[in-house]
């Protein structure tokens, strides 16, 4: 048994710090329970050490098991046998019965509170779970669970909101299976060639070499043409439009969950409001930013009123999307206010239709950096990082 | 059988391998040497899998390397890797390591565990087998690191600085034997990275040297001696093959301190 346990089970470090943890909230529960308090406020610490260790344990069961966040198990598996048939030789990643033990421990460890904590226990630790399988399935790569997950979460914040709770269970279910097959995909998605999604972008995240290597990627990014062509990784400029699409409405579908939330109205309002305009302003510098670094139009702005020419049709093209983006922001802000259109209608809309825009219009990056009409100019960093003889 | 065939990399447009052929026949045993930073860990990985080269292939048994997935598959149930660096597990025990990676080479149950239980003792971990691999030592680290090669009793091992890594004269001795007797068998063949010419002499069939990334010799032990015409051990002879200006800089060395 002890067998089995210990290999998800946490480093010991973690066991006693979570022991501490709880000793410490138990010492609160028994000063509380002697001073006039309320109910929740008794239960409170305990019910919070408990809650945060499953999600922890939800995270670390994902960061710890997954090859996608160790690149050292990656490359050792790699030079293995190994295959999605076998099982992971350090252990699963799915969720097993020795997690449920876990998870039990800890309800147990929670006796005495509410139904209500117990339950945001499980919830939390399924939801951390969710979370970390979206975060595995962004980096392989694996679009249809990903946005099943993140629209799934939208849903059942919303549920939970409005106390939906039995729906809720069952929407967490459901979520949960998908996860689970995202993740039986992830694992068979691990290449046999060398190059895998995998170690190429978790290695950037997670390992302290990878983040070395990251730190140089990004500083590639930023050398601009044609140092940039030197680099071993080509920049990934193109959204397909279908993930434009997707990634519009799932951004509008939570500012939807928002807006039908419980918030209050006047509070909710106000946020709406600023939300469209943020998203659309903050959209606009940024994508604006990721085409004009090092990327210097032909002629100044002084230069253009004294050559008089307004428009330079081989630069200015760059403009369209991000002044397009604050047109729809500005647009429908006006267009709410003018015919009346409820908040919880033209923010979402709003929303997917900048977002629409901010993604999918062009031009190409990469076909922009090659033939616009651009002057190619030193980037800080670039210029940082080059040799002055 | 092990055939590497005109391998070139470079890491951005610093050459590490040019050009590089080397065929080990099965059933050989062969040292890798050469000066730090030339490119033997990089050879080594190339035949490992782990490194696609920028011009060439590796063959290994008749099957080339990324080939087709089918191919691959079955060349690596052939090959074990040992890096300089191996991952291990932190939360499992030795024991139970060296049974994963058994399984992932489909060994039989009953010779695995049997198999695993004669390593650990050979290596001075049977007490520590139970442990997990977080509390081992640096010694005994590369002490499981190396028991998961030989558990796998795959016939083409693949050995970056075994001898490294804080292995006890106890571990160093079982390892010599271990490598001496898989030597004298004509089913396994080894390739072996080692910065110890003892080793080297006392193990390999042949040797080859490797300096700025070009093959500078393969050749058996004594005829690297005849080759360089030196009489003394091959310790002599492989300096004036890699570091020819080590002797030079020795005395030069002196002579500023006599001055």
């Amino acid at each position: 048994m002890m067998h089995h346990m210990r290999r998800v089970l946490p480093p010991p470090a973690f066991l006693w710090l979570f022991v501490i943890c709880y000793g410490i909230a138990v010492f609160f529960e028994i000063m509380f329970r002697m001073l006039p308090a309320d109910v929740d406020m008794i239960e409170q610490p305990r019910g919070v050490v408990v809650g945060t260790a499953a999600g922890i344990y939800a995270m670390y069961r994902m960061i710890a098991f997954h090859p996608v966040f160790s690149p050292t198990y990656h490359a050792w598996l790699r030079s293995t046998p190994w295959t999605a048939a076998m099982p992971l030789p350090k252990g699963p990643v799915q969720l097993v019965w020795q997690d449920g033990i876990v998870l039990g421990t800890l309800l147990i460890l929670a006796f005495g509170c509410t139904m209500k904590t117990l339950a945001t226990t499980v919830g939390l630790f399924l939801c951390v779970h969710l979370i970390m399988v979206m975060l595995v399935l962004l980096l392989a790569s694996i679009p249809a669970q990903l946005y099943i997950i993140a629209f799934g979460m939208g849903a059942l914040l919303s549920l939970e909101e409005h106390g939906y709770t039995d729906l809720c269970a069952l929407l967490l279910l459901v979520l949960c299976m998908v996860a689970r097959a995202g993740l039986r995909r992830s694992i068979e998605s691990i290449s046999w060639t060398s190059r895998s999604v995998f170690e190429l972008t978790a290695a950037e995240l997670f390992s302290s070499h990878a983040k070395r290597e990251a730190r140089t990627s990004r500083r590639d990014n930023a050398l601009g043409y044609p140092y940039q062509t030197l680099k071993a990784r080509p920049l990934k400029t193109t959204v397909p439009l279908v993930h434009a699409v997707l990634l519009g409405a799932l951004a509008a579908w939570y500012v939807g969950v928002y807006a039908i939330s419980t918030e209050h109205p006047h509070i909710k309002a106000d946020t709406l409001g600023w939300i469209l305009i943020v998203v659309s302003t903050l959209g606009a510098l940024i994508r604006w930013l990721v085409y004009r670094v090092g990327h210097a139009p032909p002629i100044s702005i002084r230069g253009r009123l004294r050559a008089r020419t307004w428009y330079i049709p081989g630069y200015d093209r760059i403009y369209v999307a991000p002044l397009a983006a604050l047109a729809i922001g500005f647009v429908i802000n006006m267009g709410r206010i003018k015919f009346g259109i409820p908040l919880h209608v033209a923010t979402p809309l709003g929303v997917f239709a900048v977002i629409l825009v901010l993604f999918a219009a062009g031009p190409d990056l990469a076909h922009w950096r090659l033939i616009g009409h651009h002057h190619l100019t030193e980037t800080r960093e670039a210029s940082a990082s080059m040799i002055r003889i | 059988m092990i055939d590497v065939v005109d391998v070139t990399q470079h890491y951005g447009v610093r050459p590490v391998l040019r050009n590089v052929s080397l065929r080990i026949e099965s059933g050989e045993l062969v040292c890798l040497m050469g000066p730090n930073g030339m490119g033997k860990s990089s050879l080594l990985k190339v035949v490992a899998g782990l490194l696609w080269p920028i011009k060439g292939h590796t063959e290994i048994n008749g099957l080339r390397r990324r080939a087709t997935p089918e191919d691959e598959l079955a060349i690596r149930r052939q090959v074990v890797y040992l890096p300089d660096h191996p991952w291990l597990p932190s939360n499992m025990t030795g024991r139970e390591f060296l049974v994963a990676v058994g399984n992932l080479y489909e060994i039989d149950v009953d010779r695995l565990m049997e198999h695993a239980d004669r390593l650990l003792k050979l290596f001075d971990l049977t007490e520590q087998g139970n442990a997990p691999i977080r509390t081992y030592s640096n010694g005994q680290q590369k002490k499981i690191a190396i028991c998961s090669v030989l558990v796998t009793e795959a016939p083409v091992m693949v050995l970056d600085e075994p001898f490294t890594g804080g292995l006890d004269p106890s571990g160093i001795l079982a390892l010599r034997r271990v490598l001496r007797q898989l030597a004298d068998r004509s089913d396994v063949t080894v390739l072996m990275a080692t910065q110890i010419p003892e080793i080297a002499e006392a193990l390999a069939h042949r040797i080859a040297v490797i300096s700025q990334g070009e093959l500078m010799a393969y050749a058996s032990p004594e005829d690297l001696q005849t080759s360089t015409q030196c009489k003394g051990s091959l310790q002599e002879a492989l300096g004036r093959l890699m570091h020819s200006d080590t002797l030079d800089n020795i005395e030069q060395y002196f002579q500023g301190v006599r001055k």
